[in-house]
């Protein structure tokens, strides 16, 4: 399953939202409020092992499923990068 | 550049329009007199702290969209200081809601350098945010308690969401209540008690604060200039009621036992801010404040269940009964851990709970 769909599957299952697709406008739409935010901040981290912090983060980057998971994937890669000696 | 920074005495007047807006009447124009309440209670407070401003989030045009009031308490934890931040107001314009601008404003306050963070009287909604963020529910801070004095003018008021009743209901309401109180016993009226009782100040507060603080862990650190600021603003939340302070006294010895806030609400409910004695001497205390209260014609009282009232007031026949959300954050474990211990002397007078941005009537117009 692709970062793009483990993630819709978070919106869908946890938040209860069902994202049209990758590229659906989340903030333009109102489904991101400061809870599904928080949320979903918390369900990034337990799904993919990625500490995501409000203090570090523009609301930009959660505008759609395609830029989370662009987001994610470089927070990732930052982390194997991390454990190389 | 982050769209969060401090409150500036500029921003009043877009702070005041916006929790008009969110708040208080939905109106985005706001009353006069509520950016000066702002003013006094966040920004003049002799114990605004820069390091731990209230906060605001400002959109792309520079335009405020969000706001997190902050009132630091000095306090003092296992003798020495600490800063306490009571998270007031947070409030988002609705265009900007689903950005998340609530999240990101108590996370960068609960991100400060405070040594704790509190909010007495969260939402369900706020709880779930505070806990993903790190926080922790104080439990026993949830529960609050309430003495009936009045039942039928109690029920009355609150089965129609408002104490004032037509003269010929009130007379009749009275009659029962005369007659219950007068003939059951769990009833009756509190009894007053040989003791005598002088008017509480900020000069004899700070007087006796630190006796009777002594035996907790945490405590505020009162001083006098706070101390007169907290009871001009305290008094001039109106619609609660009259402030009531009193120092109790044995009768015999003109010894203090214990002090007590509230608010006298007349044909009403009246909170309790503070009641603080030593253990030995809270049944007396408590006592004068329920004759006090019973005496003043309010319908009940309420207040915040502390551990040491929890006997007191268990054989007085109190009600307990879920009071809203007490919510706690700190990087210091042993604080958090005092607290749910019970060894934290934070009364409601200590937090933003009686602060009255919301309920505070002012002149139409702006």
């Amino acid at each position: 399953m692709s970062t793009e769909e483990r993630i819709a599957r978070i919106f869908r299952e946890t938040l209860s939202v069902e994202v049209p697709s990758p590229t659906t406008d989340i903030i333009e739409a109102g489904l991101l409020d400061s809870l599904a935010l928080v949320t979903l901040l918390f369900e990034l981290e337990s799904e993919f092992g990625v500490a995501i912090t409000l203090e570090h983060l523009d609301v930009e980057q959660l505008r759609t499923i395609e830029r989370i998971a662009a987001l994610v994937d470089s927070r990732v890669g930052e982390g194997e990068r991390g454990l190389r000696p | 550049m982050s769209p969060i920074r401090a409150l500036e005495r500029a921003d009043l007047p877009a702070v005041a329009a916006l929790h008009e807006l969110c708040v208080r009447s939905g109106r985005p124009i706001p009353p006069r007199g509520l950016d000066a309440y702002f003013a006094r209670t966040l920004l003049d407070c002799p114990w605004a702290d820069p390091e731990i401003p209230s906060l605001v989030y400002t959109d792309e045009d520079g335009s405020v969209v969000g706001f997190q009031g902050s009132s630091v308490r000095r306090a003092r934890f296992e003798g020495q200081p600490i800063r306490i931040a009571c998270a007031g107001p947070l409030v988002a314009h609705p265009r900007v809601r689903s950005r998340g601008v609530g999240a990101f404003l108590i996370n960068a306050y609960m991100r400060g350098p405070q040594d704790l963070t509190i909010i007495d009287g969260g939402t369900e909604q706020m709880r779930e945010i505070w806990l993903l963020l790190g926080g922790e529910m104080a439990h026993l801070e949830c529960v609050g308690w309430a003495r009936i004095l009045r039942p039928w003018r109690f029920a009355y008021a609150h089965l129609r969401g408002r104490p004032d009743a037509p003269a010929p209901v009130r007379l009749a309401l009275g009659a029962l209540d005369g007659a219950t109180t007068r003939w059951v016993g769990r009833m009756a009226p509190p009894p007053e008690r040989d003791l005598s009782a002088e008017p509480l100040t900020p000069t004899t507060l700070l007087e006796h604060a630190r006796a009777f603080g002594e035996h907790a862990a945490l405590h505020i650190d009162y001083d006098e200039p706070y101390l007169r600021w907290l009871f001009d603003e305290v008094a001039a939340v109106h619609p609660r009621g009259t402030p009531v302070a009193r120092l109790v006294r044995a009768p015999r010895d003109g010894r203090a036992l214990g002090w007590y806030v509230y608010y006298l609400l007349p044909g009403g409910t009246s909170y309790v801010l503070a009641l603080v004695a030593a253990d030995r001497d809270v049944d007396p205390v408590l006592d004068h404040l329920l004759h006090h209260a019973w005496s003043g014609g309010a319908t009940a009282v309420r207040g915040r269940i502390e551990p040491r009232l929890l006997e007191p007031l268990a054989r007085r026949r109190c009600l307990m009964h879920y009071a809203g959300m007490a919510l706690v954050h700190s990087h210091r474990r042993e604080i958090l851990d005092a607290i749910a211990a019970g060894r934290s002397q934070l009364t409601r007078l200590d937090g933003e709970w009686w602060m009255g941005p919301h309920v505070l009537a002012f002149p139409e117009g702006s």
